[in-house]
């Protein structure tokens, strides 16, 4: 699926919504974010500044939390422990690393407490991430990206697959960060879920956008969002990107 | 250095590179079988090396060439089904195993032979088998001395090309073991027995290995050597990708090889000021250069390395 | 299918005693496969093993043998070791000690004005240069072209011994005897004895030093993380912002660097020229003991003392009850493919029944 004139902005302290019929460009939009895939034109700006076609790597440093679709794939290494999954973005900054050593105790301190702080559920910070129940696995995810108060959140399907408290509990913490001021892309499939967590709401279709509703203008009418998501309807978008 | 114009001297040479291309087409056939099923089967160069002192062996101790052809195979769809066993049944790394099963046949085919053999200073030999010349074929014009008077091993893996390609891509059973090769959990549930069918496609490839193996020693030599396989089944690796697992494409790569090695074999001797080390190695060099080549454009199939567990 | 059902579940970390005693557990059973190979010959199997103990640790002597052998098979193991660690799969050691032999040997014969220390550490630095470069190329044509590893480790190893053969039936020919083996290297540059009037020389020490390097390499530095985090999963190491491309070819320079450096310590330490059969295989078994040895350094010193005693031990056995020497070349292959069984249990439980 290609991107065509995809042009939205998702501001500080707001919670975009990303609706739409899965494979119609969502995992695209996602993996462009997160710097897994270099787009052949467009742009996307972080604080007016052009990340385009940046590594992962720089991406992070950027200030990008990124809760990816994948999570057994791409969100995590599965046969490691659980506490160098934890730090694995910024394993390479102080306080975690000097020069080319690496100081697990102070990882093991900060993976300690992002247990508690998280509530995840482990016998132990060295635990092999595998063992975990899918629920935990996010958390583990939620608590990498959360603990560096990250600009700009893209969360790509949060709560798939996941049992109704570890999907409340990934809710909150989600509107959690948008009060702290970080910008929120939700991409979900879930309607409710975005319809409950969402300021605005994007749809997409076949690559492109149908149209942006804004919760504070206008009333939610899931049947308005029904019918853009099949590609009935079509509406004029306005605005640049951020 | 006139001769190198002459038509005898190129059907030398072509005669020479098919007869030498016959052991990579048989163990490559074998490894597309393999890989075609998603196992990648590193035991290549163990197999073959037993299947060549199997061979050889048997004929030694029976006189019977045609035994000796029949245990070779044997040997190699024993080693295939423990092959199996290992990666299919236990899931165990297929790297490893692969390895595993080339150190440990490698190791049975030397104490084997040194218990029954002995170290002699000349090592015993066999009568091979024999050119065949095809009656009427072989009188076409270069075609036939180059294509129709071969041994029987030659012929049998000119005519395993194109039924391992029907039985591939025309044949349901082919389409079973391209689609638990490509997608096991999807293939079983449309009702292909996945773990069948691997060790069946692995039993299949240890035979051609070990037949490949015994085209050494019972028809392009007349004796056993230690390293006499000398990484044929590693070439043969490298040939699958360069085919894209396609047999068709197997029989080029594979006369692709044999010429070089023949090319070798002729020059050696010609050239004073190049020393004939270079000319032996000169096919793997060139089947490096090859992979990197076909190395973007390469497709293997995508369940290759991955153990189906059904849950 | 079949009458027998082969169940796994899914299971936590095995307990500790477990994971310690799963090598000595494959040892035995791969000893005890190994015994059917002996009674196929009419050998009773517990002389054999109890000749080929004595042969590998019965006296001083055989005892300092065994660890002359050690070392080499100390040094693939870590050198493959690293490999897998990055599941860069580098099956060629072997090409990469000669790499090393040959470059040893080079600075060897050039007699340079060295003192000795000096001149042992030039061909040090020589073996590791060769050693990496010769692991570099296919490395980095893994990493970045994609070019399957195993196969081109494979097949330059090849390419390494007919280049050694070239030179040793060539310009290295040796003058007098035209043996195809190399002129002795300058006496200066021969590896110090540790203990007089045996063969233990300095290559045992570098193996420790390599033993302690991976150690530290992989448990205290960035790079040891990002090695294990590309070779436990190369596509989420890459999305979380790992360079695994800077990985891969770190980890086989690194890797052929120590392999080389076995191949140092077979010509200053124990030859003193180069011959084509300096190694009997070291390369391949560095495989085995790396994966005995389950990646971890301590473990892969303990698989390497075990198989250089295997190795030492088969001489003896094969020379007292005319048992081909091959037999540990089996053993080797057996002990491989029982740990890998073995390594099975760590991840599953296994549930035998009755077929369905």
């Amino acid at each position: 699926m290609a991107l065509k004139g995809i042009s939205f902005d998702v501001r500080k302290g707001e919670i975009l919504g990303i609706a739409g019929v899965s494979g119609n460009g969502q995992k695209e939009l996602e993996d462009v974010i997160c710097g897994v895939r270099i787009p052949r034109n467009g742009k996307f700006f972080l604080e007016g500044k052009d990340i385009t076609g940046k590594s992962p790597k720089e991406i992070i440093k950027m200030g990008v939390g990124r809760i990816p679709e994948d999570r057994m794939e791409d969100g995590l290494i599965l046969d490691i422990p659980v506490l160098e999954n934890l730090v694995i973005e910024y394993y390479d900054k102080v306080p975690y690393s000097k020069g080319a050593l690496i100081d697990y105790s102070k990882i093991e301190e900060v993976a300690k407490k992002l247990v508690k702080e998280y509530n995840i559920k482990i016998s132990s910070v060295y635990d092999i991430t595998r063992t975990l129940s899918g629920g935990n696995l996010q958390k583990v995810i939620l608590a990498r990206v959360l603990s560096q108060q990250p600009k700009m959140i893209i969360a790509s399907q949060p709560t798939r697959g996941l049992d109704i408290g570890a999907t409340e509990y990934m809710h909150e913490k989600l509107l959690h960060a948008k009060t702290k001021g970080s910008a929120v892309m939700l991409i979900s499939e879930d309607l409710n879920e975005i319809i409950h967590l969402s300021d605005r709401i994007l749809v997409m279709y076949e690559g492109g956008i149908m149209g942006i509703i804004d919760r504070e203008c206008e009333q939610v009418d899931i049947e308005t969002i029904g019918l853009m998501m099949a590609g009935s309807l079509k509406r004029e978008v306005k605005g640049g990107s951020n | 250095m006139s001769s190198f114009l002459t038509l005898p001297f190129w059907i030398g040479f072509l005669a020479a590179t098919v007869r030498v291309a016959t052991p990579l087409i048989l163990a490559t056939l074998g490894e597309t079988f393999s890989e075609r099923s998603g196992v990648l089967n590193l035991g290549i160069e163990g197999i073959m090396m037993f299947g060549a002192f199997a061979g050889f062996i048997t004929v030694y101790l029976t006189k019977n060439l045609w035994l000796g052809v029949t245990l070779a195979s044997l040997s190699g769809l024993l080693f295939g089904l423990f092959m199996a066993f290992l990666t299919v049944t236990l899931g165990l790394n297929q790297h490893v195993s692969g390895l595993g099963i080339t150190i440990f046949a490698t190791g049975l085919t030397y104490y084997f032979y040194r218990a029954i053999i002995g170290s002699p200073t000349v090592p015993p030999t066999i009568t091979p088998f024999t050119a065949i010349s095809i009656p009427l074929l072989s009188k076409i014009p270069i075609i036939g001395p180059v294509l129709f008077n071969q041994t029987i091993i030659t012929y049998f893996a000119l005519i395993a090309v194109p039924i391992s390609g029907y039985l591939l891509f025309k044949t349901n059973f082919g389409l079973s073991i391209r689609s638990v090769g490509e997608n096991p959990e999807a293939a079983d549930a449309v009702g292909v027995n996945v773990y069948k069918i691997r060790y069946i496609s692995l039993m299949i490839a240890g035979a051609l290995m070990g037949l490949s193996g015994a085209f050494f020693t019972l028809a392009e030599f007349n004796m056993f050597l230690y390293d006499i396989v000398g990484g044929r089944g590693w070439v043969s690796i490298a040939l699958v990708i360069f085919a894209n697992w396609v047999p068709a494409k197997v029989f080029w790569g594979a006369l692709l090889f044999g010429g070089i090695d023949a090319i070798g074999l002729r020059l050696q001797g010609t050239s004073i000021s190049v020393p004939f080390q270079v000319y032996l190695m000169l096919p793997y060099v060139l089947t490096i250069l090859v992979l990197i080549i076909s190395a973007r454009r390469a497709s293997a199939p995508s369940a290759l390395l991955k153990p189906y567990r059904r849950e | 299918m079949g009458l027998i059902s082969v169940k796994l579940e899914k299971r936590n970390t095995p307990p500790v005693w477990f994971q310690i005693f799963a090598p000595f557990i494959a040892i035995l059973i791969s000893l005890a496969i190994s015994s059917i190979f002996l009674l196929i010959l009419k050998k009773n199997p517990f002389t054999a093993f109890y000749y080929m103990f004595v042969g590998a640790v019965g006296s001083k002597f055989a005892l300092l043998e065994m660890l002359v052998k050690a070392s080499p098979l100390i040094l693939t193991g870590i050198a493959v070791a690293f490999a897998f660690t990055a599941k860069y799969w580098n099956i060629g050691a072997e090409g990469q000690l000669y790499a090393g032999a040959l470059a040893a040997t080079w600075f060897g014969l050039m007699k340079l004005p060295f003192s000795p220390v000096v001149y042992v550490l030039v061909i040090i630095v020589a073996g590791i240069v060769a050693g990496a470069i010769w692991s570099f190329i296919p490395g980095y044509l893994k990493a970045k072209l994609k070019v399957d590893d195993v196969v081109t480790t494979l097949l330059m190893n090849y390419v390494m011994i007919y280049i050694v053969s070239a030179l040793l039936n060539g310009p290295w020919r040796d003058p007098v005897t035209m043996y195809p083996s190399s002129p002795s290297i300058a006496p200066n540059a021969y590896f110090p004895k540790l203990i007089p009037q045996s063969r233990l020389h300095l290559g045992i020490i570098i193996s420790l030093l390599a033993v302690a390097f991976m150690w530290f390499i992989i448990k205290k530095t960035k790079l040891g993380f990002e090695i294990r985090a590309t070779g436990a999963s190369s596509r989420a190491s890459n999305f979380l912002g790992i360079n695994t491309v800077k990985s891969i070819i770190i980890v086989s320079i690194i890797s052929g660097g120590i392999a080389g450096l076995a191949g140092v310590g077979e010509v200053a330490g124990v030859q003193y020229h180069l011959i084509q059969t300096i190694s009997p295989g070291y390369g391949y078994s560095g495989i085995v003991i790396a994966m005995l040895g389950r990646l971890n350094p301590i473990g892969i010193l303990l698989a390497a003392i075990y198989f250089a005693m295997v190795i030492t031990g088969a001489n003896v056995m094969s020379y007292n009850l005319h048992i081909p020497i091959y037999i540990s070349d089996v053993i080797q292959g057996i002990t491989l493919i029982v740990m890998l069984m073995m390594l099975l249990l760590f991840e599953y439980r296994i549930k035998i029944g009755r077929g369905k």
